[in-house]
């Protein structure tokens, strides 16, 4: 045990999204790049250090500031401990800018500048598609039989072969009791003409058209082109009218807590974590059903530090270690386990063991929806028309 | 008028038959290979006349032998193979669909609501089974020139009405469950018997046939290239030996060409062999160090999926069978055995870390199906029906892809070995045919040499 607060994190795992405007840029102009993906590295390194990309504030942080990643007990520390130094950058932006930039260095240079980067689902997909990722040193890794099993039949990487999951999560809707005057319990409850300018939506492409399209019945778990332009159109009509107060990433959180915002499309753990200060703000998977998301590690082509990366692929994956992680970050844990370690520990850990929002149960799961994916062309499509509608707000 | 002179032409040295050939001591100048003056002039007559045929014979057979292996090569590398391989995926995604769709069925039942997961794990596996048939048939159905070609299509074509057939009912059993209707148990039921008395079976047949074309196409061509070999040593000893006579009769001199002849004849046997055993190692040991653990992959997958099957029956039964563990434990025992024959054949860091990691799901899997097993029946426990899709159907998807992970492994290291069997024979037979040619023609000048031109 740490011994500090459960789901202390100031910031967010994602922060402001710049340049919306370059969506789908990541996956423009790269396609020709994918030849230097034949170049494979067999040599595992020695095990000794590590260069890891990831979102901001989206691992286990503590030390006199309460913000220090390599704090003493931790996971930086205590694997520095035992011999791999992790250099830690907390500067993965977005999948949009910050994946270009990371597959800029994927695949142009022999080595890229990072050993694990840390996107988001769909873009870990294309990695994987385009082979920018590395084949995971599965011989390093004996905690991979730790994945839950719900992560291992993604059509794009069955059985987790290029990556592994670190945090999972849940765009549903917060809000603010007091302000709102009653509960919201659907999608629909955003565009109540009460609440207009004072509603947030979420700067996610897939998110937001995902919890639209759940509004109007459609399934984005398995999106059409059709129903996707729908529920764009349902989000511009919003902004169009005023309706919607801002595009957001994590600052939602500050808005709904100064007021701002009466109520947003949010973040589970950002959530979670706001409610460390704020335990009047609510959070809800919406009648409808919420979109499911997962950032996931994965090893850049070109690596020379596989045996590394799979050393701490492992640690992470241990339970307890996992547990130590997800009771700072409070996002769902893909680590089969963890819940069981959590109740172990008693306490404010045992509660946390009992979220249905950090472990869903099985009606839960029910109600939850990971964006199916559109082929490349719609997808950029898409992204640049919500780029312009955040753009424009 | 003047009568133009011409000169008599030049004395040219004739060539000489046997019967023309001088009898020593015939000074050496005068002396062609062919005739040599040894008194054994008709047999070196005869070599004279038979060594370059033996040289294009063994040069045709070569050639034809080395086509002949290219293109088997190339068919084993482009279809047989991916299709041996393939066709387990095939058979991974109708299970999965299978228990994915047993598990929507049954949450209908249970809650009244579809599992939505479940159901979309059902149309996920039967899209990519449908896509995985297509790219069988692709690779394997449309070769028509062997024994297996009639059963692979008919194996092909079986499959495809069934898996038409088991949507249906798949479809018919969901829209009546959800509609609570009558009959909805017995059509999943007969989708479920679709997968298990004709898809399956089929696939297995089909296993087969495309494992007896692969053994077939290994071992075509090279009793071609044996006897192209048998015949190339011949006529190597005789023209070793007419060279060592020659030179027993000249006193050491050597006929150029016949030496370069010879060994353009020893390069084209080293070609030859070398072709023909690092292909026939390379499918040796794509066989035993990749597909033979496909195999047994294959087998526990056969177990798993049967035993997945098998507890769906035993909660869609209103009665309980008279004893039902039996069949269950027989597919554990299959599936065991499966595990033990997986993890000891593992022979890489990577290939046994796999096989640690199926050992590990399937113990978690083989834990809940034991449990459902004991908690089913006499009639459908809701308590059973709970673990069967939740637990059972997350524990099972976790063996599932743990197996395709085994079978990732062995297909990379099946899939190396038949590429370098490819490429092994890829430019054999140009060789080949450069190589006859050059001793067959450096022969035939070789024996049109005097003794004089020797060096």
């Amino acid at each position: 045990m740490t011994g500090r607060p459960i789901g202390h994190r100031r910031l967010s795992r994602r922060r402001f999204l710049a340049g919306m405007g370059a969506a789908g840029l990541g996956a423009v102009g790269l396609g020709a790049c994918s030849s230097v993906a034949d170049r494979r590295t067999y040599d595992l390194g020695d095990g000794s250090r590590l260069r890891m990309l990831n979102w901001a504030e989206y691992i286990d942080s503590g030390g006199p500031n309460d913000d220090d990643p390599y704090y003493a007990g931790g996971t930086l520390a205590t694997l520095a401990d035992e011999g791999l130094q992790v250099d830690y950058v907390e500067d993965y932006l977005d999948n949009i800018d910050g994946f270009r930039k990371v597959i800029d260095e994927a695949v142009t240079p022999d080595v890229p500048e990072w050993d694990i980067v840390v996107p988001t689902n769909w873009r870990a997909a294309e990695m994987i598609a385009n082979k920018w990722a590395e084949p995971l040193p599965i011989e390093i890794i004996p905690n991979h039989v730790n994945i839950d099993p719900a992560y291992l039949t993604n059509s794009w990487d069955r059985g987790c072969r290029f990556q592994m999951p670190w945090q999972a999560g849940i765009t549903g809707i917060a809000y603010d009791p007091a302000l709102t005057g009653r509960p919201l319990t659907s999608v629909s409850d955003l565009l109540d003409p009460a609440f207009a300018g004072r509603v947030g939506f979420i700067g996610e492409m897939r998110e937001a058209v995902g919890l639209m399209m759940l509004a109007n019945g459609d399934d984005p778990s398995r999106p059409t082109r059709a129903a996707a332009d729908a529920a764009l159109d349902d989000i511009a009509d919003a902004a169009a009218s005023g309706q919607v107060g801002a595009f957001t990433f994590n600052e939602f959180a500050d808005l709904l807590a100064a007021g701002d915002l009466v109520a947003a499309m949010a973040w589970s753990g950002d959530v979670a974590i706001l409610q460390n200060d704020r335990p009047d703000i609510t959070f809800v998977i919406p009648e409808e059903g919420a979109v499911q998301w997962f950032d996931t590690m994965v090893i850049p082509r070109g690596s020379q530090a596989l045996a590394a990366a799979g050393r701490f692929m492992n640690y992470v994956y241990d339970p307890v270690n996992a547990a130590r992680i997800t009771e700072w970050v409070s996002y769902i844990s893909p680590v089969m386990g963890v819940q069981e370690e959590l109740l172990r520990r008693g306490g404010a850990s045992a509660e946390l063991a009992a979220s249905t929002v950090l472990f869903p149960d099985e009606t839960t799961r029910n109600r939850l929806f990971t964006w199916g994916g559109l082929d490349s062309a719609d997808e950029e499509a898409l992204d640049e028309r919500y780029a312009a509608l955040v753009e424009g707000s | 008028m003047t009568t133009p002179v011409t000169n008599p032409p030049p004395p040219q040295p004739e060539a000489l038959t046997p019967r023309e050939a001088p009898l020593p001591p015939t000074p050496a100048s005068s002396i062609k290979t062919g005739g040599a003056g040894l008194g054994t002039s008709g047999l070196l007559q005869r070599w004279t006349i038979l060594v370059p045929v033996l040289i294009a014979a063994t040069g045709a057979l070569g050639v034809v032998g080395g086509f002949l292996l290219q293109d088997t090569a190339r068919t084993t590398s482009d279809s047989t193979a991916p299709a041996l391989i393939e066709v387990q995926d095939l058979f991974a995604s109708v299970a999965e669909a299978n228990a994915a769709a047993t598990a929507a069925h049954l949450s209908v039942s249970a809650s009244g609501d579809e599992d939505r997961a479940s159901r979309n794990l059902y149309l996920d596996a039967l899209r990519r089974a449908n896509e995985q048939l297509t790219v069988v048939s692709a690779d394997i159905g449309r070769v028509g020139d062997t024994d297996t070609s009639e059963v692979i299509r008919t194996d092909l074509q079986n499959i495809a009405a069934s898996l038409t057939v088991y949507a249906g009912a798949v479809e018919a059993a969901r829209v009546a469950n959800i509609n609570n209707l009558p009959g909805a148990d017995d059509q999943l039921r007969a989708a479920l018997s679709v997968v298990d008395a004709e898809i399956g079976p089929s696939v297995a047949s089909l296993t087969e046939a495309a494992r007896a074309r692969y053994d077939n196409e290994a071992g075509r061509a090279s009793t071609l290239v044996g006897l192209a070999i048998g015949l190339g040593f011949a006529t190597l000893g005789a023209m070793v030996w007419i060279q060592y006579r020659l030179a027993l009769r000249v006193r050491r001199v050597v006929n150029i060409f016949l030496a370069l002849a010879t060994l353009a004849l020893i390069g084209f046997l080293a070609v030859l062999a070398n072709g023909l055993l690092v292909r026939q190692q390379a499918l040796n040991d794509a066989s035993d160090g990749g597909y033979d653990a496909i195999t047994a992959s294959a087998r526990m997958q056969e177990a798993t999926f049967g035993l997945q099957s098998q507890l769906g029956f035993l909660l869609l039964e209103e009665t309980r069978p008279q004893d039902p563990n039996e069949i269950v434990g027989q597919l554990i025992a299959e599936a065991d055995d499966g595990v033990e024959t997986i993890v000891r054949t593992a022979d890489s860091d990577r290939e046994l870390a796999a096989a640690d990691a199926l050992n590990v799901r399937w113990g978690r899997y083989r834990a809940v199906a034991l449990d459902v097993s004991s908690m089913s029946g006499p009639s459908r426990s809701g308590d059973a029906v709970a673990v069967f899709q939740g637990e059972g159907l997350s524990s099972f998807n976790g063996v599932n892809t743990a197996i395709e992970s085994v079978l990732s492994d062995n297909r990379t290291q099946f899939t190396d070995g038949v590429t370098l069997a490819r490429s092994a024979v890829e430019r054999l037979p140009w060789w080949n045919l450069a190589l006859a040619v050059l001793a067959g023609v450096l022969s035939i000048i070789g024996f049109q040499q005097r003794l004089g031109d020797y060096r």
